[in-house]
Order: structure tokens, then sequence, then C-alpha cells
């Protein structure tokens, strides 16, 4: 992803997360889950939880490029193969944080998932990684890095949201997915391990078993390799873009501002006239559930009639029957007179919104990238060259 | 007939309307803005003298009141009262009252638990209901003083078993204590329905007393009239549901005035300004009811969410008096800033304006406000002209085979709730329903909502 051209206010990079930086954060990495995020209603559990454990004091932040004396591989002195245990894991919430709301965390999920996978791996953890920067989704690695007193790796594998755990950066560096561990707030602990290709079917069920959402602690690797295979600088990159929607400042009524801002273009800036569900269109079984589109009619220019499909992400913008932006880019709503980041649940005809196209990370523009988290593997048909908005 | 009362602002502001049953239209509208009334009855009386000649034709009198508005921004009469969450065992992340505001969190303090119990969320019990703790838990609330207990299970919006059983076992061990169960509050969301439930608790004693004093002035002035109360959401409940649920009527004068000022412009979707002598609230309109956050997502204060979609709206100090003094063009600037602002929240609208007389004089051109005729008495006209409503929403498992039965029950319930709320079961219908997927789970997940309503029985 293209780093947001620093603007006068935005906040210096942080070696560590605190209370202070909670809003940004989540703000920034509601942008970057492009519409998704299972936030249908009330999610702001996560967050307290977050603020609970970050009153304890800050989470310390470990990217590739700063702090290289303090990396944790810098301390690592086992002898013999003990140095090739895994000693860091990605933390997320498989399930949706809408069933949090209901079935509350008792707060032990964190520890239980990633004792289960510590036990399973034989290594010591130093370090936590985000699996995504996807709205509320980043901060389980958070709040379990507060929990366990351990630094938090300033990178995650999706800069962005998507819905399968296997879909990363972290597995197109070959880290395998499994062993994986996951813990429920009904007490349930479960190991998979497995091979990665049929894991979605095995986790989803188990999800929707254990009420909704799991704390999943996965692809048990050496910080080193984190750190390699990771997007450098996320956490920080979502705090700027939260501070960037949250003082727009100058940005307040230009699209295209705030756009370049975010490091990103606008795509359209115009009225949402239409959703539709499409209950009959049948999720795949890899893919969990929740397909809509939305027409949006342009306000300026030619007042274009935008359409954007979904499918839990947006994935597909379309301009009069043309792509103007697809999956693995990320494609975002931004409400026009707010600055608020708008979920595709939350979207009703009549809101005036800017569509913003953000670029994914280089990672995802390759061949691997593209066949892991390209349009084809959304089920969606090649799209060729896409013309430029 | 049907007769309409607003007490709002403190009792500085009380008006009555009556409306043809048949056309809607307004017979007779008055508006009292004199210096505040003593009590409520006192109150209640003005807004009769206003409107002489009704005493016998009304079945009933709806009343848009800001008792319960007024309690939970000041923390004034509410009632000592306890928070017993069922959920499962091992503790808790977010324990009950977490973010409530001081003057809010003195009513329940340190009377919460959390005892072993409920469901998920898709109706699998989490554990068997502690039966003995939840008793401990009553006899303890008990002699530390609370009046009113609120009980939420994990789940309860599909399984209220727990919540009822729970329930029984309290009125055995503490009868005095007023019952209040977080299923009858909410859909999803275990710490708004919880709030709502346990400010509910706090309010019942403050309901029971206004209760009582609208009936002893309906008896003396309107005999053979029931009172009926006007909710957050611009709809009506009878006495009964106004004692058991006070909550439900937060922000009812409000939601009054909306429907009130829309009314009487013939306009659906407006933005509405309303004029007191001391603030102006300003508001949206959606189809003809108060736009509101979405459910959920409505807090009472900062941090604090309750589950009732309560209006959008916001407060400026300016009111009328503001617009005549020294700071007049200060108050114009802040009034405009917000209209803007919420206009451009939503799809553009035409500006209303209601409340103090005289108010739209004071208006900045800019808006190019409308005031409607009888627009004093907006709150009434909006009181008078109210219906019951229910919804009911919840997310369930099941095929889509499964799913129209599923419905259907859906369906039943808003039905009986709307009967429950004072409508003729007879007038119940479904206004708007809709199912959809669940982002991130199986195709198999669904969350359904409906929305009824009816007609408020006996004769028009």
């Amino acid at each position: 992803m293209t780093a947001s051209p620093p603007s006068p206010s935005a906040p210096p990079p942080r070696d560590q997360i605190t209370l202070d930086e909670l809003d940004d954060l989540v703000i920034g990495a509601e942008l970057f889950s492009s519409g998704g995020g299972g936030t249908d209603g009330p999610a702001d559990s996560l967050l307290d939880w977050a603020r609970q454990a970050l009153a304890r004091g800050p989470v310390r932040l470990l990217g590739p490029d700063r702090n290289p004396g303090q990396a944790p591989e810098a301390h690592a002195d086992d002898p013999g193969n003990r140095a090739q245990h895994p000693d860091c894991v990605a933390v997320l919430l498989v399930g949706t944080p809408t069933m949090l709301e209901e079935h509350l965390p008792t707060g032990n999920e964190t520890r239980a998932a990633v004792a289960a996978l510590e036990r399973w791996t034989g290594g010591s953890l130093r370090a936590i990684a985000p699996l995504n920067i996807a709205g509320v989704n980043c901060l389980p690695a958070v709040i379990t890095a507060a929990q366990l007193d351990l630094p938090l790796l300033d990178i995650d594998g999706m800069g962005r949201g998507f819905p399968l755990v296997e879909q990363t950066t972290y597995a197109l560096d070959g880290i395998d997915p499994t062993p994986l561990a996951v813990a429920g707030g009904n007490g349930e602990v479960v190991v998979v391990d497995q091979p990665a290709a049929s894991l979605e079917s095995m986790l989803r069920p188990l999800v929707l078993g254990c009420g909704g959402w799991v704390i999943c602690a996965c692809y048990p690797a050496r910080v080193s390799r984190f750190l390699r295979a990771g997007i450098p600088g996320s956490i920080n990159r979502a705090i700027q873009a939260g501070h960037a929607l949250r003082h727009p400042g100058d940005t307040t009524s230009d699209g295209h501002a705030l756009a370049r801002r975010l490091g990103g273009r606008l795509l359209c800036r115009g009225r949402v006239v239409d959703v539709e569900y499409s209950p009959d269109r049948r999720s795949t079984t890899s893919h969990p559930a929740s397909v809509s589109s939305l027409v949006i009619e342009e306000a300026e220019r030619a007042r274009r009639i935008v359409r954007l499909e979904a499918h839990n992400e947006i994935l597909l913008a379309l301009a009069d029957g043309g792509v103007i932006g697809s999956v693995p880019d990320i494609i975002c709503l931004v409400g026009q007179h707010f600055r608020r980041v708008i979920d595709i649940e939350q979207v009703t005809p009549g809101l005036d919104v800017d569509v913003i196209l953000l670029p994914a990370a280089h990672h995802w523009h390759t061949a691997p990238g593209m066949a892991l988290a390209g349009p084809a593997a959304f089920g969606l048909p090649e799209l060729g060259n896409r013309p430029c908005a | 007939m049907r007769i309409g009362v607003s007490i709002g602002r403190g009792r500085a502001r009380v008006s009555a309307a009556v409306l043809d049953p048949d056309t809607n239209d307004v017979r007779a509208a008055a508006a009292n803005t004199l210096a505040p009334a003593d009590s409520d009855t006192e109150a209640l009386r003005r807004s009769t003298t206003a409107l002489p000649g009704t005493r016998t034709e009304a079945s009933s009198v709806t009343i848009a009141g800001d008792w319960v508005t007024r309690s939970l921004a000041t923390g004034v009469d509410l009632a000592p009262a306890a928070a017993l969450r069922l959920a499962q065992p091992g503790g808790t992340a977010l324990p009950p009252l977490l973010g409530w505001p001081e003057h809010l969190r003195t009513t329940a303090r340190e009377r919460w638990a959390v005892v072993s119990g409920g469901h998920d969320p898709l109706g699998r019990p989490l554990a068997e209901l502690d039966t003995r703790a939840v008793a401990e838990f009553a006899r303890r609330v008990r002699d530390d003083g609370a009046q009113g207990i609120a009980v939420t299970a994990a789940g309860s919006p599909a399984v209220p078993g727990h919540e009822i059983a729970a329930a029984e076992i309290i009125e055995q061990v503490a009868p005095d204590l007023r019952v209040v169960l977080a299923h009858e509050l909410g859909a999803l969301g275990l710490r708004a329905r919880e709030n709502t439930a346990v400010l509910n608790a706090a309010l019942c004693p403050l309901a029971a007393t206004v209760l009582h004093t609208c009936q002893s002035h309906l008896t003396h002035h309107h005999p053979g009239a029931a009172p009926f109360f006007v909710r957050y959401d611009g709809s009506v409940v009878n006495g009964e549901s106004f004692r058991r649920l006070p909550v439900t009527t937060a922000d009812a004068h409000l939601a009054a005035e909306l429907c009130g000022a829309s009314a009487l412009a013939g306009q659906q979707n407006a933005l509405v300004v309303a004029f007191g002598a001391e603030t102006t609230d300003i508001g949206l309109v959606d189809r003809g009811r108060p736009h509101h956050a979405p459910q959920g997502t409505a807090t009472i204060a900062p941090g604090m969410p309750v589950s009732l979609p309560l209006p959008i709206h916001e407060t400026v100090s300016g009111g009328t008096r503001a617009f005549t003094g020294d700071g007049a063009a200060q108050a114009a600037t802040d009034l405009v800033r917000v209209v803007t602002r919420l206009q451009e929240s939503a799809v553009p609208r035409p500006v209303l304006v209601v409340g103090d007389p005289g108010a739209a004089a004071h208006l900045p051109q800019a808006l190019a406000a409308h005031a409607p005729p009888n627009g004093t008495a907006a709150a009434a006209v909006g009181a008078a002209l109210a219906q019951p409503a229910a919804e009911i929403s919840r997310v369930v498992l099941a095929e889509r085979s499964d799913l129209s039965l599923i419905q259907e029950e859906a369906r039943a319930e808003a039905l009986a709730a709307v009967a429950r709320a004072g409508a003729d079961p007879a007038s119940a219908h479904i206004v708007a329903e809709r199912v959809g997927p669940v982002g991130y789970l199986p195709s198999n997940v669904h969350r359904l909502w409906v929305r009824a309503a009816g007609h408020v029985g006996g004769h028009p």
C-alpha cells in the first residue's frame, strides 16, 4: 500500500499503543475493512475489552524497520533446536463481533487460545502479530499482547480484511496457518492440526458451535519470519488513517483530498439509491455469508451509476458497467459529511458517500497474491486490465 | 375524539390538542408557556383548562411527558436498583454497569453479579441456571436497599427461559423487589439490553407515581378515559405497559414533537426545529417517524449503549430568549450550524419550526423554514396521533425451508406485542419486515426484523 503523504497534523509513528491511540486505530482499521467488518449492529464490546486490557499499561510495538535493538530475536539465545520452535503467533477473532455483543467474553479466551497452541507446538511466545487490520478485528491481537504482557508486531497479514484465515501474506510467504487453536467464550478450546486447504470448512462450523465467535491463534512461526512476511507498519498506518478521518480539516468536503491523504483515490462521490440483498445467491461453502449490492448515483461529472458488489467486503466497483476497482484493492465508503466509515450492512438508500479506493499492499499484486485474494478467488470473472477511474 | 397532552421541559411547556377521529384534523389546540407548573397535577390541569368542552368526549388521552428523559439526564427520581446477569461461568471481561456515568451509576453502585446461566446467541444453553446464586443475590440486594432488579440472560432474545426462571426465584425470596426482564427491552446486544433493563428497574417507582397522577386527573376531567403514553419512537403504550417498561418513554416529548410537526405540515420527511424558552431541539423525521440511530447503537451517555433506537437529535442551549437578547446573532449562527450538519447527514428535507410562539420570526432566513399552523402544540398533536407499534429483532439458525415458519412466528409475536401495548388486536398488522444474512457466519444464520402497528382499542 502506498504510504499516505504526511500531513501537518499527522501523528508521528508510535512505538506503543496506549488508550489514547485506540480510537484512531479502530476508526482507521474500519477503513481497511473494505466495507466489511461484520458490525451490523453494536460492536463496542471488543473496544471496551481492549480499553480494559490497556488500562493495565501500554502495548509495545515492534516493526521490521524500527527498534531493531529491541527485537526479541536479539535476545534469543536458546540453544539447539529450541530456536526452531515458534515464538510468535497471529491472533484474530473468527466469526462476528456482533455475536460477541450477545455472548460476552470472560477475558480468558486470548490466554486459552495462545496457551493451547504453545503446548501443541512446544514454543514459548515472545511476541504477538495481528492477522488483519480490519475494523475491530485488529483488537484481539492488541488485547492478547496487553494481557500476556508481550510486544505486538507492527505488521499484519492482510493490510485490510479478507474473509478467510488463509488469505494472508504470511501464507504467501509459506507460513502454515495450522496448527491453530481457537478458544470460545464458554471455555471451549480446540486445536486444529490439518492441511490448510480444508481449514475453512472445519473452522466455520466450529465457530458457530462456540456461539458465533472465537479467539484464534494461528500461523505459529518465528518473529523474524513474521517480520519478513507481514505488511510492515500496519498498526501505525491505521492510527494515521483514523487520525485523518477524525480530524478531516480541509478534507471535510473534498473527497479527492481525503482520498489522497489516505493514500488512495476517489472512485465516486454520490448518493446511495439502492441496496440489494441476495439471499438466494448461495454463498459458497468456503466463503461465509452476506452477499449484497449497492447502487450509487454519482453527484458530479457524468452522473454515472456506480455499482458495488459485496460479499462480506466490497469486492468490485463498476461504473456504467465498466470495472473501476476490484479486490484485492480496498474499496471503502466514507460518509460525505461526518467522515464516518460506513459498513455495507449499515448502508441505507439516501446516504451521501465518497467511494475511495486504497491500493492493496504490493504483496497482493503478484501472481500468487492474485491467486489467493484476487477477483477469481472470490468467484468473480477475470477482469483483465482495469481502466483508470 | 382523540386527545393529546404534552408536558415538557420540566413542566414549563404544556400543550393539548383535540383531533377529529376520522380525519385527524386538528379541532382545537392550545399551548401554555407560563412559569413551570409546580406539580404534574397542576400541569395536567393546565392542559385541560386550555381546551374547554372536551370533558366527556374522549375514551383515551395520550400523554407525551419528559419525566423519564429528565430523570435519565439528571439521575433524579431514580430508585435503587440491581443488575443480575446470567452468563457462562468463568468471570467476565465486561461487567455490568461498565461505562455508566456517575449520576446514573449511583442507582446501582456495587449491586451487580454475574451468575451461571444463559444461552448462546443461537439458543444453546451455556450453563445450568445457578438457582442458589440467584436467590442469594436477591436477598443481598434487597437487604442493601434495592427496590428493583434487572435480570439479563445471555441469549434471552432467542431463549428467555432463564430470565423467567430467575424471576420466579426472586419473587419467592424477595417478593417486594420489582423484577425487570431484559428480553422485553431489546434484541441482540447483551450490554445494551442490560443497561436498558437496569435503568427501567430504577424508573419503575417514578412511573407508578406518574401513572397514578395521570389516572387521578383523567378520573376528574375525562371520566372513562384511559391514559396512554408516547414512546421513544412516537408510538404509544397503555398505562400498564408504561408502568412496567417506563424506559421506553425516554425522549417521548421530543418524539411527539417531531411526529406532530411532520403531521401538521403534511411532510413525511422533515427536519424539525423545536423551540423552548431556554433550549432548542433539532431532530429529523423519516416517513412520519423520528429518525433514529441503527438498532443497538444508541447511547444514553457516551460509552453507555442502550437497546432503544432513540431519536437522533441535537439540543442547542439557546431557546427563544436567546434570539431576542444580546447574543441573538451568535444563537442564530449556532442554530444554522447544527441544522446544516443534521441536514447533511440525511437526504435533504424541508425545515419545520414548532414550539414557542413567534419562534419562526427568530429563525435565520437562510434556513427557509416553514412554521405549520398549531405548531405551538406540535407535541400534543403528535401524542394525539400516536398509535401502538412493536418491533421484533433476532438472529436465527435455520435452513431456508424452515425460515418462513420462523418468520411467521416472529410476525405473530410482533402482533401480540402491539396488542399488549394497547392496540385493538383486530387492528394489529405488520408494517415492515426484513430478513438478511449475517456476515462471516454460515449462510444458514439469518437476521430477522419485524415491525407491527395497530390502533388504540375501544371507541375512537
